[in-house]
């Protein structure tokens, strides 16, 4: 009984012993699980015809704030934009709506050639 | 004109007249700066950053940061290229795989990775695009101004040792890179970067975890990215998941045709042309920027200033900067601050005193140790890479 007990302290001794740096380690790892939570923002875009489809369509991706970053671009720059969208990237957009959305980038966000 | 070297101390007592400087005030830093409207935003484990874009975070160093020799973490510049970054990394499962045509595919942890031969430098991280919204004719893309780009003494294992740990095999061509953003939806192109077989074995490219003694802030890839110093950042893969050894060329949306530029001299054509033949994007240009004064400062006439600023090269150095008050019609040498090596920026300053009241144009033209400078006129390319003209700004004295 006795004998036991003794064997059973040391069992649990050595097994805080192989804890012990596995435990440190479980505290470092803890110190080292990084989370952040990224800031929401909303941009509105200019008035237009078609707006709600260039915010729904484009913001399926990226914010919307892409648009008004740009230079002002001529109509076949934002079509080639568009374009790249949908085939670089497998944007799903129809093509009526692609051809909505050209128009309103050109008219917003254009050079008007 | 010749070089003249000059001591540091001789160098921080032209630098230390910045503070004089800031204290007459003029516009504020950001003045040079691009032509559209920026805002400052705050992002998580930094300062407040000028906004490109939010989704992905795409934030901009404010220029009064490259005052500093060393960026600090929290205004490094922040470029994503998908919507899916990473915003929750936890160590005790993250593992690095390393595969393909290996003898054996290794599952690194951090503390593996710690393992590994520490080697520690500074170099110069910048965005292939940097300055993009200089371009004229302008081009469509993420519309940086001159704050792509940082300095930061990154650490970590050498990329070559870890591969020899792998055991490259006969017939591997290349190295593909990936991270743990991905796209929103699954046609969307993963980031996925390679490097060919000679460059991934090149001694300094690191795979780093430290940035400026510190781990990397999420934002900058934390828990550890590529560092290819000398090269533009697109390399510079973030948050690093997957590298793996390839026996065909690696062939993805973000080597081509995405990151490419003109196969010539300059990287460059005729403005508004369609290029030929196209090569990745690679070896940064030299480049310096002046940071004081800012664009349209007011100075005193008869007070000495300093103009001072940043140069840097795609890992040969700085052999001079000159730095013109008049134009570009006559020149002085400009002083060099600390040597951080060969892939950090150095800083430079001349002291300055202007007599007569009027409108200054200033200007800072850098050489490296191989004679690569700046040209006078912006190259040109349809992506908008590789800016390094030398850019006049414009200060008055009353």
């Amino acid at each position: 009984m006795k004998r036991t007990l003794v064997l059973m302290i040391i069992a649990v001794l050595s097994l805080s012993v192989t804890l012990g740096p596995s435990r440190s380690l479980q505290a470092q790892q803890k110190d080292a699980a990084k989370t952040i939570e990224l800031p929401k923002m909303s941009f509105d875009l200019a008035a237009g015809p078609d707006k709600d489809k260039a915010n729904a369509y484009c913001g399926i991706c990226h914010g919307v704030e892409y648009i008004p970053m740009q230079p002002k671009l001529s109509r076949a720059q934002w079509a080639a934009t568009v374009t790249k969208m949908i085939k670089a990237f497998g944007a799903p957009v129809p093509q009526e709506d692609a051809d909505r959305i050209v128009n309103y980038l050109a008219t917003a966000y254009g050079t008007g050639k | 004109m010749g070089v003249r070297r000059v001591t540091r101390r001789q160098f921080l007592k032209t630098a230390g007249t910045i503070t004089a400087l800031s204290a007459l005030g003029g516009m504020p830093l950001d003045a040079l700066a691009a032509p559209y409207e920026r805002k400052l935003v705050r992002f998580p484990e930094k300062i407040d950053m000028i906004l490109l874009t939010s989704r992905p975070p795409q934030l901009e160093t404010p220029l009064s940061y490259f005052q500093e020799l060393i960026t600090p973490n929290e205004a490094v510049f922040v470029r994503w290229h998908i919507s899916q970054v990473p915003t929750s990394v936890d160590l005790a499962t993250w593992r690095l795989k390393v595969g393909g045509n290996t003898e054996k595919e290794l599952q690194l942890s951090m503390e593996d990775l710690r393992k590994f031969e520490k080697v520690s430098y500074t170099a110069v991280i910048q965005c292939a695009g940097n300055s993009r919204s200089f371009f004229e004719p302008r081009v469509p893309g993420g519309q940086w101004g001159n704050g792509a780009m940082s300095n930061v003494t990154w650490g970590g294992a050498r990329l070559r040792d870890v591969l020899n740990a792998a055991g490259v095999k006969a017939g591997s061509v290349d190295v593909s890179f990936n991270g743990l953003d991905y796209g929103p939806l699954p046609t969307v192109p993963d980031l996925i970067k390679s490097l060919q077989m000679d460059k991934a074995f090149d001694e300094d490219i690191l795979i780093a975890y430290e940035m400026n003694g510190k781990p990397l802030t999420m934002l900058n890839g934390f828990p550890a990215r590529l560092v290819v110093p000398g090269w533009y950042a697109t390399y510079w893969v973030k948050a690093l998941s997957d590298i793996s050894v390839n026996t065909k060329a690696f062939e993805g949306f973000w080597m081509n045709p995405a990151y490419r530029i003109p196969d010539n001299e300059c990287g460059c054509i005729p403005p508004g042309s369609k290029p030929g033949r196209t090569v990745p994007v690679n070896r940064m240009s030299t480049r310096s920027l002046i940071v004081m004064p800012s664009q349209g400062a007011i100075l005193k006439a008869n007070q000495t200033v300093a103009i001072s600023g940043v140069a840097f090269s795609g890992g040969y150095g700085i052999k001079d900067v000159i730095v013109s008050t008049d134009g570009g019609r006559t020149w002085l040498q400009a002083s060099l601050g600390r040597d951080l090596g060969k892939y950090s920026w150095v800083q430079f300053a001349v002291t300055w005193k202007p007599v007569k009241p009027g409108t200054y144009t200033l200007m800072a033209k850098a050489t490296n140790s191989i004679g690569d400078s700046q040209p006078f006129e912006g190259l040109w390319n349809p992506a908008g890479y590789l800016w390094n003209k030398v850019e006049p700004l414009t200060v008055t004295v009353q």
